[in-house]
């Protein structure tokens, strides 16, 4: 039932990379990061590498979507990079799956799939 | 009131165990493990045991964030028999009244898009059948409802063959 969150830091673009589970519980931490990661003096563009969640709800999806919108509001785009059947679940049964951009895909904008 | 589309009968429980907890977020998870791990125990299957899990952290998460300031607690009830699985979410708290599931357009600006309210939704699409029963004073019933699989080495299967 934990949450791990870790911000690396590169000239153009932060990757996010979370791990655990997402509710109620661990979404406030999860903002916090992720609003860290995104303070002014950061570039807008994030990549939220998501391949360790083993659980998501719809508080999760509240703050990705939160976070998203900021991005945008700074010029930039938050990605969701590599969902496990967790995540692609609760995109899907949201209908939130249409709103963020997956990094990889081939017709998204810069930056590319981190390595 | 029924919100859900299908219909799902309701189990005679072969087990029914009930859960109690305090009204603090650490008790989502918490619910979650205890109740994973106990219907693993029973021989339900990974997906399904996702789903009701998935299901269940919805409807507790309501509790926390619309049961009101008066309700210090909340139980988790589950029934588990060959009709499959019902988990009920009650709290004494203030009532909620159900709104529409947000579900976006793909043209949806994000900004038009709330930052809450989809936790029904989300109940809906994980089990087949979901009630809910509120009114002001009274508190909260969800009661959720879903057939389900189970693994070869279900205890419950083997009870039941053996009857």
């Amino acid at each position: 039932m934990e949450l791990n969150v870790l911000s690396q830091f590169h000239d153009d673009r932060t990757i996010v990379v979370v791990s655990g589970e997402i509710d109620l519980y661990t979404a406030p931490r999860l903002h916090s990061e992720i609003a860290a990661a995104l303070a002014d003096g950061r570039p807008p563009w994030l990549v939220v590498d998501m391949s360790g969640v083993e659980f998501c709800d719809s508080t999760g999806m509240n703050v990705l979507l939160s976070c998203l919108r900021r991005a945008r509001e700074r010029g930039g785009e938050l990605q969701i990079a590599a969902p496990r059947p967790a995540v692609r679940k609760i995109l899907q049964v949201t209908g939130l799956d249409s709103v963020f951009p997956l990094a990889g895909d081939a017709d998204q904008p810069k930056p590319a799939v981190p390595q | 009131m029924e919100t859900g589309g299908k219909t799902g009968a309701k189990p005679v429980p072969d087990v029914k165990f009930g859960l109690m907890f305090r009204c603090e977020r650490l008790s989502v998870p918490v619910m979650r493990r205890v109740l994973g791990d106990t219907l693993r125990g029973l021989g339900v299957d990974e997906e399904s045991v996702y789903d009701i899990l998935l299901a269940a952290t919805e409807a507790c998460t309501n509790v926390l964030m619309h049961g009101g300031r008066r309700i210090h607690d909340y139980a988790v009830l589950t029934s588990l028999g060959a009709a499959g699985c019902q988990v009920e979410v009650a709290d004494q708290g203030i009532g909620v009244r159900p709104r529409r599931p947000a579900r976006p357009g793909p043209a949806a600006p994000i900004a038009q898009l709330p930052e809450s309210g989809r936790g029904l939704a989300v109940m809906r699409a994980c089990v087949d059948n979901v009630t809910l029963d509120s009114s002001p004073g009274r508190g909260t019933v969800v009661t959720m409802r879903k057939r389900i699989r189970w693994t070869r080495e279900a205890p419950l299967r083997e009870l039941r063959a053996a009857s």
